[in-house]
């Protein structure tokens, strides 16, 4: 039997044929073929779609991933930070660099894990023998799964000089009209009084570890914080430390960088200055009119230093001190008086240590620019000049001070207050004037001098015994509550025109710091974030040299 | 004459080879496009839950960022239960936040900040820190999913 075609198989190849009337026998099988090529390019579509959609899904993957490794890196940052806060940190000097580092790693609940490598960026200063540095960049890499990110972070201690007022054991309390220029600190509650006309005004960032019971009758210009972290103000310095500085003894006796050995006194007996020696009312008075840091000819060539008509000699070396020899730092075992004058022409900033009580004995007043080296002149040039009054029992005002004071200083007490000493009898009067109680630049207004408002204040020319007006310019620092004394006895204040106590905040003082002045245990502050995107390379080769 | 005689036979099987080759190439191709098709399916399903993945992790970073600006002492008070389903639970510096979880990861997008403090749980979070958990999620069909982001962060200041 021969196979005959079906009815539509030879449908299908005459329609073929008349479809396609040229078809040669060479073209059998081109239909099947054009579908493979069809499926194939499909297939290679396909191919590329799904490998493109899969490339998707594995970069949002690893950007998840990434993302946690951050979130590992910042943990790790954070452990870190709480380490060096908390002094647990198990410093050491693995890089043999002199500067102390240490390196924390774990694993993390949630699967991630860090890596932290620490080092000291800073110089070792006074306040911070427990860190021993001033600051840390701290290097942290996050792992989660196969993502890895690193990020750079550097803390520094803050500064107490950033507080127009720092109370670390007890509470402030502020009157009605109260100005604090600069952030304010309570380790108790910050009290405020309701009703006042002029509300208290707290321009800058207010913490009490306390609480602040009327904040709402008060105009908190940056906010505030209760419940805030105590500051550690007791163990902020060691004296051995400061002590040895003075005396050019310690490892390093520079104070930012600068100078190499201080002035060292313990009268009777060392007494480099011959404060001894000085008679009445200066005997041993620290009096700073009488400092020359820019004496230009007693040591012809160099620029010495002098006190007085006598050069200043440097115990390490014998000679009379060069002027980039000296760190800052002024220490008196036991109490040291300081008054006078450091007007940027001679002077020079200072921090006048006294391992007992700092006491101011008359008006202490630091320049604000530097001068010309020829004619000695201000010329509005330099660096301000800045004191610092440190002691570990009272700042105190002495009890025969006038009633017009005036002291430019960062007062800091380590245990205890600062306080002004004596009677309404004992601090004789100010008169005749004119004087400039306002120090709004304007000496003798009269017959108001507008403080606190205008057509209101102190008869500026007309100087009385009824005048008491108590300037403080800087940062005050201290265990507990300050006392005013006579400036805030209730007859001084009834007779009183004006404000008899202003507590001017000095911002000129976190620009340009007194030497060495202590800074606070316990409370630092970030100055930098950085991610670093090569992940490959050792991570201590991104901490400083 | 041999030539004849193939010109002769060949029409026949050419006739019939054409048809099955027809029928074979239509399946091919029906079973071949309907297979690529699947793949678009699931290249698409990729594709759209790498989106939604990207979109999540930058919300995520976005209220990471926010916390980690905020002052170390409100972030528990301002961040804890911050949800964007619960539009009551949105503070000040969450507020734009929750808009943009909407508006990017849809209606069913959703981003929930848990921040647990020491006195919480001392045992998980150490003195003077905070433990975050930021978990965005969103449907993916009737699925949910979601990407838990987790950090710490330390209190340095007062």
């Amino acid at each position: 039997m021969n196979a005959t075609p079906s009815a539509a198989a030879r449908f299908g190849a005459d329609a073929t044929r008349r479809g396609d009337p040229r078809r040669s026998g060479g073209e059998e099988g081109s239909t099947l073929l054009l579908t493979l090529l069809i499926l194939s390019a499909l297939s290679i579509l396909a191919s590329a779609v799904i490998v493109t959609a899969m490339g998707d899904r594995n970069l949002s993957r690893y950007e998840r991933h990434s993302m946690q490794a951050l979130g590992a890196a910042e943990t790790g940052i954070a452990f870190a930070k709480r380490a060096i806060i908390d002094l647990e940190a198990p410093l050491e000097d693995i890089d043999g660099d002199g500067k102390p580092d240490f390196v924390l790693s774990d694993t993390l609940d949630w699967g991630g894990s860090y890596t932290v490598v620490a080092e000291a960026s800073d110089i070792k200063g006074l306040g911070i023998t427990a860190y021993q540095a001033n600051g840390y960049v701290l290097v942290a890499e996050g792992r989660f799964v196969g993502a890895t990110r690193r990020v750079k972070v550097e803390i520094v201690h803050d500064s107490f000089l950033k507080f127009a007022r720092f109370v670390s054991a007890t509470s402030l309390t502020y009157a009605c009209g109260a100005a604090l220029t600069g952030e304010v600190y309570t380790g108790g509650d910050l009290n405020i009084p309701c009703g006042c006309s002029r509300p208290c005004e707290f321009l800058e960032s207010v913490y009490a570890v306390g609480d602040i019971p009327n904040s709402n009758c008060g105009a908190f210009h940056r906010g505030f914080i209760t419940d805030a972290e105590e500051i550690d103000l007791g163990n902020s310095f060691s004296w051995t430390d400061v002590r040895n500085k003075a005396r050019g003894l310690g490892a390093d006796n520079s104070c930012e960088r600068t100078g190499e050995v201080g002035i060292y006194m313990s009268i009777p007996g060392t007494d480099p200055l011959g404060l001894d020696a000085q008679v009445g009312a200066d005997d041993r008075v620290l009096i700073l009119d009488r400092f020359n840091f820019n004496n230009l000819t007693l040591a012809p060539g160099d620029t010495v230093i002098s006190y007085g008509a006598a050069g200043v000699i440097n115990t390490l070396t014998g000679a009379i001190m060069r002027k980039g020899e000296f760190n800052g730092i002024v220490f008196f075992e036991g109490t040291g008086l300081v008054r006078g004058t450091a007007d940027g022409v001679s002077g020079r900033s200072m921090t006048i240590f006294s391992t007992t009580n700092a006491t101011v004995r008359g008006d202490i007043v630091t320049g604000h620019t530097g001068f010309d080296a020829v004619t000695l002149n201000p010329d509005g040039s330099g660096d301000p000049v800045n004191l610092g009054l440190v002691s570990d029992s009272y700042v105190s005002i002495h009890s025969a001070t006038k009633r017009v004071l005036r002291v430019d200083a960062a007062l800091l007490s380590r245990t205890s207050n600062w306080v002004a000493a004596g009677t309404t009898a004992s601090h004789p009067d100010a008169a005749p004037g004119p004087i400039d109680l306002d120090l709004d630049g304007i000496n003798g207004e009269s017959p108001f001098n507008h403080d606190p408002v205008p057509g209101q204040g102190w008869n500026e020319l007309t100087i009385t015994a009824a005048t008491w007006v108590l300037n403080i310019n800087g940062p005050i620092v201290t265990v507990t509550g300050g006392s005013a004394g006579p400036w805030a006895d209730g007859s001084v204040i009834a007779a009183a025109a004006g404000p008899t106590r202003r507590y001017n905040y000095d911002l000129d003082m976190t620009e340009y710091p007194p030497p060495c002045f202590p800074v606070p245990l316990n409370l630092w502050k970030d100055v930098s974030w950085t991610e670093i995107f090569e992940a490959q390379s050792d991570l201590s080769s991104h901490l400083p040299e | 004459m041999k030539h004849g005689q193939r010109s002769k036979s060949a029409p026949s099987a050419e006739a019939g080879f054409t048809l099955v080759e027809l029928m074979i190439s239509v399946f091919l191709l029906t079973v071949g496009v309907l297979a690529v098709s699947q793949v678009f399916v699931i290249a698409d399903r990729h594709t759209s839950f790498a989106r939604e993945e990207t979109v999540a992790v930058t919300l995520a970073r976005e209220i990471q960022e926010k916390i980690l600006s905020e002052t170390f002492s409100d972030i528990d008070q301002i961040f804890d239960g911050v949800d964007t389903n619960d539009p009551q639970s949105l503070t000040e510096p969450s507020e734009l936040w929750g808009e943009h979880v909407v508006e990017r990861l849809g209606s069913t997008g959703r981003g929930v900040v848990e921040v647990t403090t020491n006195a919480e749980d001392p045992g998980a979070v150490p003195y003077g820190m905070v433990s975050v958990l930021v978990t965005m999620s969103w449907y993916e069909g009737s699925s949910e999913v979601s990407v838990p982001v987790r950090f710490n962060i330390a209190k340095i200041g007062a």
